[in-house]
């Protein structure tokens, strides 16, 4: 009886310990596993340049949490041949643009206090890119464009327009889709 | 017991604590790194790159984008100022200072993120106001007049405050309770 009582209790404290493990295994694994993430479901299928718009409300384009009254478009990058150069156009309100990795976590993001001419110009590059196009001297345009190096090689880049009322969320949405993402392969 | 079967007993528990622990730890809200401020709950690593694993798995799961740090602060309630759970079957009055931003907005959505009808939510720039600016917003499934937003049928609901270009998002963790909106429950039908 003492020893049923005995192997049982190691069975379980080994049970567990190979739960823990299964438990931390799962949470780590997660991003590269699960294909729910924002980039699988909108950016993955996306090609190259291509802007499409997200939706609050509509089911497959739907991203849960998201405010109805900002409009959204997503384009996918993968800078690992070159650098991707973004160009949004600002709406009159509030707008804004953020780098996100395939998981879907924010790397980067600014709002309109950066835009030039209403236009937000941001280059999304490794750190070896960057450092060949500063070793190249292209210094000089520097004032209108933001760089940025970009910790993953591949992940999305969400542009948000604020539709102040909702009569102005066309003119919104027709800005965000307004977005260019262009490989500045040169 | 055979040594066999406690092996097989040991794995049994150990796939049935991991997965089932592993699923529950994802599939809410991160477990770490909330920050809350009256009824309102934020976690400022969302918006930039230190995020914690169950975040990021939390993330992944759910498929959202969470905004940036430079772009603004997201808090979300799901209790009342006394700590009751926002019930759709209740009426309730969002009032009082919001924290300075160019803009805000405010949303029900039900429990699973989905913004609800077609009034899911004020900006800032459509609320009337009070002579003194203060917004006062009434939640309830009964159309009622000023600043009204529709409550689902039934079940619970979740608000989501957004501050656009905030100043406070730099550091979350000094505003003020006093400058958040409260939410009062009122009737309950």
């Amino acid at each position: 009886m003492r020893r049923l009582a005995g192997s049982l209790g190691i069975a379980l404290a080994a049970g567990l310990l190979l739960g823990g493990m299964t438990h931390l295994a799962i949470i780590l694994a997660m991003p590269t596993l699960a294909g729910n993430s924002a980039f699988d479901r909108h950016a993955a299928a996306l090609a190259p340049g291509e802007t499409r718009l997200l939706a609050a409300q509509q089911n497959e384009t739907a991203v849960p949490f998201a405010d109805p009254a900002m409009a959204m478009a997503v384009c996918a990058f993968d800078i690992s041949d070159a650098p991707l150069r973004v160009e949004a156009p600002m709406p009159e309100g509030f707008g804004s643009l953020s780098v996100h990795g395939r998981d879907g976590t924010v790397l980067y993001s600014v709002t309109d206090r950066t835009a030039v001419d209403g236009v937000v110009t941001l280059i999304v590059m490794t750190r070896q890119q960057h450092d060949e196009a500063l070793a190249r001297g292209r210094g000089d345009d520097a004032g209108s464009e933001l760089r940025f190096v970009s910790p993953r090689v591949q992940g999305l880049v969400l542009v948000r327009a604020l539709a102040a009322y909702p009569s102005g969320l066309p003119e919104a949405r027709e800005r965000a889709a307004a977005m260019e993402c262009l490989s500045e392969s040169d | 017991m055979p040594a066999i079967l406690c092996i097989l007993v040991a794995f049994a528990i150990g796939a049935l604590t991991g997965v089932t622990s592993a699923d529950w730890a994802t599939s809410g809200r991160p477990p770490l790194g909330a920050l809350t401020i009256g009824s309102w709950v934020t976690w400022p690593a969302l918006g930039g790159r230190d995020v914690d694993p169950y975040a990021r798995a939390i993330t992944v799961r759910s498929g959202t984008l969470p905004l940036g740090a430079g772009e603004g602060l997201e808090f979300l309630a799901a209790r009342d100022d006394a700590g009751r759970p926002l019930q759709a079957s209740c009426s309730y009055t969002v009032a009082g200072a919001m924290p300075a931003a160019r803009a805000w907005t405010l949303t029900v959505y039900d429990t699973a993120g989905k913004a609800y009808g077609e009034r899911a939510g004020f900006t800032s720039a459509e609320v009337l106001r009070a002579p003194n600016g203060e917004a006062q917003i009434v939640l309830s499934r009964r159309a009622s007049p000023g600043n009204w937003l529709p409550l689902p049928a039934i079940g619970r609901f979740v608000l989501a405050l957004r501050l656009y270009d905030s100043p406070q998002s730099a550091d979350a963790a000094a505003i003020e309770p006093a400058t958040m909106p409260r939410i009062i429950r009122g009737d309950c039908s």
